[in-house]
């Protein structure tokens, strides 16, 4: 098994990961949606 | 050494540890350079269990990932767990169809197709290999040892117990009998 600092630094970069492509989804994918459904109803 | 952390080693030592897909989930969100976790994956490193995994729990952790870049980083701890994923079991298609039955009697709703690969691999191979997951409500007692829990205090956050469990044919045996005479 990984040492546990190689394990820690891989989870935490996943953690950011997560962190940044929840805010392109909330910035970006989500009005595109609501707008999207919008222009549809 | 802790009391609970010298008890766990006695326990896994020397034995293959199937770990569930919720243990490496929960490690994935909650590991840092201290606290619960860190302190489980320590002991997972010092004890001489050899940890495994199955096609499907591989799926699963991996599966549902929008993004290259976060399915890379989660193919990499996968990886730097060093978990022997197993090949399947030819008793896979017999077995699980029995436990699907076993399950639906007893009304345990919630079970999955990793779930019951997982008890393939119990049944299989009852005294190499122990079951550590969090999931408890669908590996029931009624077929199964739970041979140690360790408790993960999370600080402030939350408190996970990680169960460590055994195939008990005796069990398995006299419930399919029981449900037999019964269905």
């Amino acid at each position: 098994m990984a040492p546990a600092a190689e394990m820690v630094r891989l989870c935490k970069e996943y953690r950011e990961i997560k962190k940044e492509e929840k805010k392109v989804w909330e910035t970006k994918y989500r009005p595109a949606l609501e707008s999207l459904a919008e222009s549809t109803s | 050494m802790g009391d609970q952390v010298s008890s766990c080693l006695g326990v896994i030592g020397r034995k293959h540890i199937l770990i569930d897909t919720c243990i490496l989930i929960d490690l994935v969100a909650h590991l840092s350079e201290e606290g619960g976790f860190f302190d489980f994956y320590t002991m997972l490193l010092q004890s001489d269990c050899v940890p495994i995994i199955s096609p499907f729990i591989s799926y699963e952790l991996l599966s549902g990932e929008l993004s290259i870049k976060a399915r890379k980083v989660k193919e990499a701890i996968l990886g730097g767990i060093e978990a022997q994923e197993l090949p399947l079991p030819q008793e896979i298609y017999e077995w699980t169809q029995e436990f699907s039955w076993v399950y639906a009697s007893q009304k345990w709703k919630d079970a999955k197709m990793v779930d019951f690969s997982n008890l393939v691999y119990l049944r299989k191979y009852p005294n190499e290999v122990l079951l550590a997951t969090t999931n408890h409500k669908d590996f029931s007692l009624k077929i199964l040892d739970r041979v140690f829990t360790y408790t993960v205090d999370d600080c402030d956050k939350k408190i996970f117990n990680i169960s460590f469990y055994k195939w008990n044919e005796q069990k398995y045996t006299s419930l399919v009998t029981k449900l037999e005479h019964l269905l």
